[in-house]
C-alpha cells in the first residue's frame, strides 16, 4: 500500500534523478566538444598516469552524457544512478586530495571555464553523491518518457 | 535480502552497458569530430624532450631583474583567472603569430619561460619545442608549474 511518505519519497527521488541527469548531461556535452581541454584539466588533477588521460578524456564526457540522458528519460536507472554515485564520490575524493595538499588548479567540472578548486566543488560533488545514492535505493520510475514511448509503441 | 542484492546485480549490469556505449559513441565522436584528440598523446617531457628547465627560484629572480619573460601557453580563459606577473598569453597553436616579436625578446638576451598549470600539463613544454623549431633559443620551461608559483605566493596578476 503506498503511503503518502512512500509517495514523498518517490517524489523526492524523482527530484533528485532530474538534477542529477541534468547536470551531468550538461556536463558531458560541455567537455565532449573540447577533449584536448578536457585531457589538460584530468592531466592537472595528477591523479591518472600520462597514458590513461587522453581515453579518460575522450569516454568520461560520453559516460556522463550517457548517464544523463538515461536518468532523465527514466531508463536504465539503477545503473546510471549507480554509474553517478561512483562518478560524483571519485571527484569529490580528487577534488579533496588535491585541495590538501594545496594544488591550485582548475577544476574541470564543466568546461575549461571553470573556476579554480574550492572546498564548495567539494561539497556540491559530496551532494551530488548523496542525491545519485537515493536515486538508486528509492527511485520508482515515476516518470519515464522513455517508458511512455515504449508503451506507444505496444499499442 | 535477495531484492537488494538483485538491485544491485541489475545496476551494475546497466551500468556495464553505460560504459560500453560511451567507450563507442566518445571513439566515433573523436575519430570523426573536428576536435578529436589523439588515444596516446605523446605528453611531452621537457627532461626527454631535451627541453632546458628553470626551477621556480631562479625564475623569480630573473622576473625581478627584469631578464625574463613569461609564457603562459593555457587558453585565454585560464589566463584570465589568473598568471606570472608580466606574463604574454602565447599558446602553442598562436606560436607562430607572434613569433616576430618573441624572436626579437630572445635576441635582446631575454630569457623566455614558457610554463603551463602543473607538471602534469605539457603545454609549456609543446610551447618551448614550438619555439626552438622556429628558431628561437633562449627558451626554458618552468619546473612544476604555475600552481606551485602560486603556492609559494610569488607574483600574480589577474
Amino acid at each position: 500500500m503506498e503511503t503518502a511518505e512512500n509517495k514523498l519519497t518517490s517524489w523526492a527521488a524523482l527530484f533528485c534523478r532530474i538534477i542529477v541527469g541534468a547536470v551531468f548531461l550538461y556536463a558531458g556535452v560541455l567537455k565532449a566538444g573540447d577533449p584536448a581541454e578536457f585531457a589538460r584539466a584530468i592531466g592537472n588533477y595528477q591523479i591518472l598516469p600520462s597514458w590513461a588521460v587522453p581515453p579518460a578524456a575522450i569516454i568520461l564526457p560520453w559516460v556522463e552524457i550517457s548517464i544523463g540522458v538515461a536518468l532523465l528519460a527514466g531508463f536504465w536507472i539503477e545503473g546510471g544512478s549507480l554509474f553517478a554515485a561512483v562518478l560524483f564520490s571519485v571527484f569529490s575524493v580528487a577534488v579533496a586530495f588535491n585541495l590538501m595538499r594545496g594544488l591550485d588548479i582548475s577544476c574541470g567540472c564543466f568546461s575549461s571555464s571553470a573556476g579554480k578548486i574550492n572546498w564548495s566543488y567539494f561539497l556540491r560533488d559530496f551532494m551530488l553523491t548523496l542525491m545519485s545514492v537515493f536515486v538508486f535505493v528509492y527511485d520508482t520510475c515515476l516518470d519515464s518518457p522513455a517508458r511512455w514511448v515504449l508503451s506507444r509503441f505496444k499499442k | 535480502m535477495p531484492g537488494k542484492n538483485s538491485k544491485i546485480v541489475r545496476g551494475l549490469g546497466q551500468a556495464f552497458f553505460i560504459l560500453v556505449l560511451s567507450v563507442l559513441l566518445g571513439t566515433v565522436s573523436n575519430q570523426f569530430g573536428p576536435q578529436g584528440i589523439s588515444w596516446t598523446a605523446p605528453q611531452v617531457d621537457p627532461a626527454q624532450a631535451g627541453l632546458a628547465e628553470i626551477s621556480p627560484e631562479e625564475a623569480r629572480v630573473l622576473l625581478d631583474r627584469g631578464k625574463a619573460v613569461f609564457l603562459d601557453a593555457r587558453d585565454s580563459s585560464s589566463f584570465r583567472e589568473g598568471h606570472i606577473a608580466g606574463a604574454l598569453n602565447i599558446t602553442p597553436e598562436t606560436v607562430a603569430l607572434n613569433i616576430d616579436m618573441l624572436r626579437s625578446l630572445s635576441d635582446s638576451g631575454m630569457v623566455l619561460i614558457a610554463y603551463c598549470d602543473t607538471p602534469g600539463c605539457s603545454l609549456g613544454a609543446e610551447l618551448a619545442r614550438a619555439l626552438i623549431q622556429l628558431g628561437v633559443s633562449n627558451i626554458k620551461v618552468l619546473e612544476k608549474g604555475l600552481s606551485f608559483w602560486t603556492a609559494q605566493n610569488y607574483p600574480i596578476a589577474r
